[in-house]
């Protein structure tokens, strides 16, 4: 019989095949704070086509069931900043012809950082349905979300095209460097801050409310409603301890095509703390996931 | 038959496995009690109670492995261990790479997206590349029984049809270890035969199935083999007959050594 020649001698090839294919591994494998970046480069990598169904799939239900869908996103800063540029001609008179311009560009980013972090922060308790059924690395709920937020807010600053051909300012380079460059850092600075609390959020839903006020107080203390070069020495030396300063100066003086006006000391201070606050968060949230996820 | 034949491999390993659950124990009014949650470590020894003492459990690929045991006895705990949703505080848990847990009534999909949509989201959630779900799509809407359906929202099915989505996409996608708890007995009685005669087709294609229910009558007639759990602890391995014996009328299992 041909079975007899196997016998005790089994296949060879096909044992060290199978054995490769079915190598076993923890699903989930605890990672220290610093190991875990690399890590989550590479799970993003390889989870690439899930971030961006997930991406979609959030921006296709955002405007869901509403007549005007995405221009919603150009109407909703519009609609806040000609209350805010109204306030202030009751309140102070004659302004800066481009004060309309810059305070919609300064809503529209405060906005961003606030959602970049809201929905990070509720990335897990938003999303226990899905992350009690299936292990995917748990960054990829809050990590999409800050994508979908970003294509959603680029498209909101094509509102600031009809005020600069109003005003007559050129596209220029500053717009070209600046705006991403501040764009960029206000979602880092957002992924730090919402990463890092929403393991926190979890245990404890008072987090949520409580950050819900920081962005409205926040606002005060951020470059939306004022400018930084009206500012007095003084002043600017106390409102520079605001990371977001200069991602925020940075989108409205793109836009509007002038220089910024910050010393270089508080330029590199600001860019240390939201990277390095995007560090930290997404570190605290790699090693307390797992313990918190048995509290959803 | 030869006398040395090499098990399957194997595809699910875990060994000595505890596993806590935070719980609050004393009322101390909200505020205080969310305090003292923030600032005392979430495995505080009186502050947990243990969901699993202890489990070793094994299963290789070819095989249907039952889980049987009262509610609250931890079978569902151990689905979610094996899928890498908890990590184990002692102990380890190691699988193959693509596990896939079907629980609940279609958790995990999105309600208000339309069932197409529902369908490609599952798909890259177990990194399944999108042509290959192109390719798969025709046969999970096959399989599922629900063409005319699958452009409406997920809101508009019931429960069975979610479920009946769910199950449909799950073994489409082709996980090597498939993980079902409680979703079987929420399609009809034609579906159920269906979804039974699918479960056994996968595991000649070399996978493993498990599957926690309280259905004994369609366990005994798929599982290879069945655990018995209770408070936590794996008390009876071996074949479906003997355990649920064991189970119901307390008849102790026969001394042969387990299966793995």
């Amino acid at each position: 019989m041909s079975a007899s020649t196997t016998e005790g001698n089994p296949p060879a090839n096909k044992l060290v095949a199978d054995a490769h294919a079915l190598k076993l591994a923890a699903p989930n494998p605890l990672q220290g704070f610093w190991r875990g970046l690399p890590t989550l480069c590479h799970n993003l990598y390889t989870h690439r086509q899930l971030v961006w169904a997930m991406c979609m799939r959030d921006i296709r239900l955002k405007y869901r069931g509403s007549a005007f869908g995405y221009f919603w996103s150009l109407l909703e800063p519009l609609l806040m900043a000609f209350t805010y540029v109204a306030f202030f001609w009751l309140v102070k008179g004659s302004q800066d012809k481009a004060f309309a311009l810059l305070v919609v560009n300064g809503v529209i980013t405060w906005g961003h950082f606030a959602s970049v972090a809201q929905r990070c922060q509720s990335s897990l308790t938003g999303n226990s349905g899905m992350i009690e059924s299936i292990y995917v690395p748990r960054e990829i709920y809050g990590l999409s979300a800050v994508l979908s937020q970003l294509i959603m807010t680029t498209l909101s600053l094509f509102v600031s095209v009809p005020f600069m051909i109003y005003l007559g300012i050129p596209p220029s380079w500053e717009l070209l460097a600046y705006v991403p460059a501040g764009l960029l850092l206000a979602t880092a600075f957002g992924i730090g801050i919402g990463m890092g609390s929403a393991p926190w959020n979890v245990l404890n839903r008072d987090v949520e409310y409580f950050f819900n006020f920081i962005t409205r107080a926040g606002m005060f203390l951020s470059p939306v409603m004022w400018d930084f070069d009206s500012l007095n020495k003084s002043m600017r030396h106390i409102v520079a301890w605001n990371p977001l300063l200069v991602p925020m100066e940075m989108v409205k003086k793109g836009i509007t095509g002038r220089s910024l006006n910050i010393d270089a000391n508080h330029i590199v201070f600001s860019v240390v703390v939201c990277l390095g606050m995007m560090i930290l968060g997404l570190g605290t949230f790699r090693r307390m996931e797992g313990t918190v996820v048995k509290k959803l | 038959m030869s006398a040395l034949v090499e098990p399957a491999p194997l595809t699910v390993d875990v060994q000595n496995v505890v596993l806590h659950f935070p719980r609050g124990r004393v009322y101390v009014g909200p505020v205080l009690q969310s305090l003292r949650n923030m600032f005392r470590s979430v495995n505080h020894a009186d502050n947990t109670y243990t969901a699993l003492r202890n489990v070793s459990f094994q299963a290789r690929s070819g095989e249907i492995v039952g889980m049987m045991g009262r509610n609250g006895a931890g079978k569902s705990t151990l689905l979610r261990l094996i899928a890498g949703i908890y990590r184990p505080d002692e102990g380890t848990v190691r699988t193959v790479p693509k596990v896939l847990l079907l629980a609940g009534l279609g958790v995990g999909f999105s309600v208000h997206l339309t069932g197409r949509e529902n369908v490609y989201l599952y798909g890259s959630l177990l990194s399944m590349p999108k042509q290959k779900i192109d390719e798969l799509f025709e046969a999970i809407v096959d399989f599922s029984g629900l063409k005319d359906f699958i452009d409406q929202p997920l809101k508009t099915y019931s429960s069975g049809m979610r479920s009946r989505l769910g199950f449909s996409v799950a073994c489409e996608t082709n996980p090597d270890v498939l993980l079902i708890d409680e979703t079987l007995s929420a399609g009809d009685a034609e579906f159920v035969e269906k979804s039974a005669a699918r479960i056994k087709s996968m595991v000649n294609g070399a996978h493993t199935v498990l599957i926690a229910s309280h259905a004994y009558d369609l366990m005994s007639e798929l599982c290879t083999r069945a655990v018995f759990i209770e408070k936590g602890e794996i008390l009876a391995n071996g074949p479906v007959r003997d355990v649920i014996n064991f189970h119901l009328h307390g008849t102790p299992m026969p001394d042969q050594p387990p299966t793995t």
